[in-house]
């Protein structure tokens, strides 16, 4: 198997209080990692880190060999953020097909239409996503996200202000996702996507403090 | 549920190319769709129209304050030593600038992008350059506008004094300012990408602002006498000066050719910022663009305090009354004030010193900036009070009187102008020795006026509860004015401390001194009669004006 993701003593800083303690951490592609943790442990700026967002104190981060953040890198993953961004002056549909072509999909009206019906917001595409509410905001950014070409996803607490039908869409997506050998990291709380998950990696205080897999995992204590 | 028509298509592979040939056309038709966007319901006449009347209002301002200031012509004496001294002096300038650049670089400025732009742009497969040449140009670009802008009132100020035409000082002003401010956005911009540390950026900084200031006082030249020079082109043209444009120039290319290596981190952080702060401006909110100014450069409180004996024994004490505590709570903000920010402080005291030695000398236009420096070195010293308004649900939930809460927060930083007040009478007891005496006499009561204006722009924002109630009471005809106002009259309230400066130009004597002591000292326990009161007479004209209403 080859690595998707390979973390070299990856640590985070900002001035004297550690975000991440020095990490190693190695994702196989097609791999499904949930990435679990009390709020503060470091789970966004593990993935910041990883998106090339942020910056490492020290250690290097590849992403399927390329340094985070380089072009290359860009190129293989798609980032899912807590916080969902949009332009003010642009709709769904918009930024789908902008963030579709510049991700260089050119063929992204199936894929996009498919998004959209899939998360119910077919109606809303010609709608601005900033005047939303904050559950269909994230299944606009779901839809941002799943629409560019990747082979490696980060996600960050997706499911936060989600419905159940936007819950069980975005379920549905990781899956197909996952079947399709993309690899994907996803922070999260969410028992039902940890149980699905291949491998669990647990954060406190910044430092890694549990990689096994769901059964193995106390979630109970770390979460 | 999903529509079982619809095949879900698995997901696409990922880019198998590491360059985007189709990129940058895809970035230049998002952003030209934005702009249509934004700009799609305005005809191109009537932005046309607006900018002749803006560019009419400004050139009848420049024109009517130079007539305005009716100052002598300065002897031929004065013209030898400001050909002499003026490249250091002006120089320092460009100076300052490259040395405030080199630290906005090094804590991640100078550029800005919108926090979509951070998320989807640059976290897409195309080259950063793409995305970053024009922001960063756009920087540049509307920074050198602003300083030429100043240049040209600068010069045009200049040639009411000085010989050579208008025409000349203005072209020469827009040059050099449009030169100094420029290479302050692009030394940023070179700092940022070859990650200058901040404590390098400030050691080399300091230096060049050192080695300047040294040309200005004495013979030997300075590292950006050229800048300076280019100022007077307005009288006399010195052909080396064109190296301080070349310089700029090749400084801003070189910016521009690095532009794609800007780090998505503080570009990220500042993002977060960015629209808060637009919406501040946009608000006229003074106090709360000063705030996001600090986060942008990544100012925070001290993590460990100053050794401040007033604030330890403050700590110490067990006094409840509420004078007291309120001290208390001021000393304790005063020993978290960042370094940088007492830095900057003291050198606005000593602009200030260095304005009013200039207004002394005859050009009357400086007392402005006396005010200016006055009141934006109260507002970095204003940091109880602001906390105060800051967090006025805390205050309200305290058995005190919110006003008496106020009053009281002003003691601290009172005390704490002090020491800046004795700066800034250093300086001009060195640059004017015959006026060390009044300096040092007056220089406490011009500060604590100073800060008045500060003062009302912090306090004034207790009202904001109500704004919206006092907003809807104003007349649609007449709230642009009062917007304008409101930002307005606090610096002009500042620029009353500059009073007893022209006064004493017109009459240098103890009686004038002392009567504009007693007069500034009026003024300020105005000022505190205002903070303790004026939510009280707020609150009755909103209650009468109500009940007329009704």
């Amino acid at each position: 198997m080859t690595a998707a993701l390979v973390a070299d003593g990856v640590a985070k800083r900002y001035g004297n209080a550690v975000a991440l303690e020095p990490l190693e951490l190695t994702v196989t592609t097609g791999e499904r990692v949930s990435l679990i943790g009390h709020n503060g442990s470091g789970k966004s700026t593990l993935l910041r880190l990883c998106a090339g967002l942020i910056e490492p104190s020290e250690g290097t981060i590849a992403v399927a060999g390329h340094p985070a953040g380089s072009l290359a890198a860009r190129a293989q993953l798609s980032y899912l953020g807590d916080q969902p961004v949009f332009y003010d002056d642009l709709s769904v549909w918009e930024h789908i097909e902008y963030v579709a072509r510049l991700g260089g999909n050119g063929q992204w009206v199936p894929r996009a239409t498919e998004l959209v019906e899939r998360l119910g917001l077919a109606q809303r595409t010609d709608d601005l996503p900033a005047s939303f509410s904050r559950g269909l905001r994230q299944k606009a950014a779901i839809a941002l996200a799943f629409v560019r070409p990747f082979s490696l996803m980060l996600v960050d607490e997706p499911f936060v202000g989600l419905d159940v039908s936007g819950r069980r869409a975005l379920l549905e997506l990781l899956l197909d996702a996952q079947h399709a050998g993309v690899t994907l990291v996803v922070a999260t709380h969410e028992l039902a996507t940890i149980s699905a998950s291949h491998r669990v990696l647990a954060l406190r205080d910044g430092e890694l403090v549990f990689d096994g897999t769901p059964d193995e995992a106390d979630t109970a204590d770390v979460t | 549920m999903t529509d079982p028509d619809i095949v879900p298509a698995p997901p696409s592979p990922a880019v198998d190319r590491t360059t985007s040939p189709t990129g940058a056309a895809v970035v230049g038709e998002l952003r030209r769709a934005r702009q249509h966007r934004r700009l799609g319901d305005q005809e191109w006449f009537d932005v046309a129209y607006r900018v002749y009347l803006v560019a009419l209002a400004a050139c009848a301002a420049i024109v009517a304050a130079s007539d305005a200031v009716n100052d002598a012509v300065v002897t031929r004496a004065t013209v030898a030593d400001i050909t002499r001294h003026g490249p250091g002096a002006l120089g320092l300038i460009a100076a300052v600038a490259v040395a405030a650049g080199l630290r906005s670089g090094a804590n991640g400025g100078p550029v800005a992008l919108e926090a979509p732009d951070v998320r989807h742009l640059l976290l897409a497969p195309i080259p950063r350059a793409v995305v970053m040449r024009r922001p960063v140009a756009q920087r540049i670009r509307s920074t050198a506008a602003a300083g030429a802008l100043v240049g040209v009132v600068a010069g045009v100020l200049a040639a009411r004094r000085l010989p050579g035409s208008t025409t000349a000082w203005a072209a020469a002003g827009a040059v050099a300012g449009g030169c100094a401010v420029a290479i302050f956005a692009a030394t940023a911009v070179v700092a940022h990408v070859t990650r200058v540390p901040q404590t390098l950026a400030t050691a080399c900084g300091a230096a060049l602002v050192g080695a300047q200031a040294v040309a200005a006082a004495t013979d030997v030249p300075g590292p950006a006498d050229t800048f300076g020079s280019l100022f007077l082109w307005g009288m006399r043209q010195h052909g080396v000066d064109v190296a301080a444009v070349t310089v700029t120039i090749g400084v801003v290319a070189f910016a521009l050719w690095r532009a794609g290596e800007l780090r998505p981190e503080p570009l990220l952080r500042r993002a977060d910022l960015v629209s808060q702060l637009r919406f501040a401006v946009t608000m006229q909110d003074l106090r709360t663009v000063v705030l996001l100014r600090r986060q942008m450069r990544n100012e925070h409180a001290r993590a460990r305090p100053w050794p401040i004996p007033f604030a330890r024994r403050a700590v110490r004490t067990s006094a409840t009354t509420l004078g007291a505590t309120v001290r208390r709570r001021g000393w304790h903000s005063i020993a978290r004030l960042p370094l940088a920010r007492l830095g900057r402080s003291g050198a606005l005291a000593i602009l200030a010193g260095f304005a009013v030695v200039v207004t002394l000398r005859g050009t009357t236009p400086a007392a402005i900036a006396i005010g200016v420096c006055l009141f934006a070195m109260s507002m970095e010293i204003l940091e109880p009070l602001s906390q105060e308004i800051d967090h006025r649900d805390l205050t309200g939930l305290s058995p005190a009187a919110t006003d008496a809460v106020l009053l009281r927060a002003l003691v601290v930083p009172a005390v704490i102008l002090v020491p800046f007040a004795l700066v800034g009478a250093a300086t001009i007891a060195v640059l004017e020795p015959r006026a060390a005496g009044a300096a040092f006499a007056l220089a406490v009561p011009c500060v604590l006026t100073g800060a008045c204006g500060a003062v009302v722009s912090i306090a004034g924002e207790t009202r904001s509860p109500d704004s919206t109630a006092s907003a809807s009471l104003t007349m649609p005809e007449f709230a642009g004015f009062a917007t304008v106002m409101r930002t307005l009259l606090p610096v002009a309230i500042s620029s009353v401390a500059a009073l007893p400066v022209l006064a004493m130009r017109a009459l240098p004597s103890a009686d004038t001194a002392v009567r504009s002591s007693i007069g500034l000292l009026l003024a300020v326990a105005a000022c505190a009669w205002w903070v303790r009161k004026h939510n009280d007479y707020g609150e009755r004209v909103r209650a009468f004006i109500e009940e007329g209403r009704r």
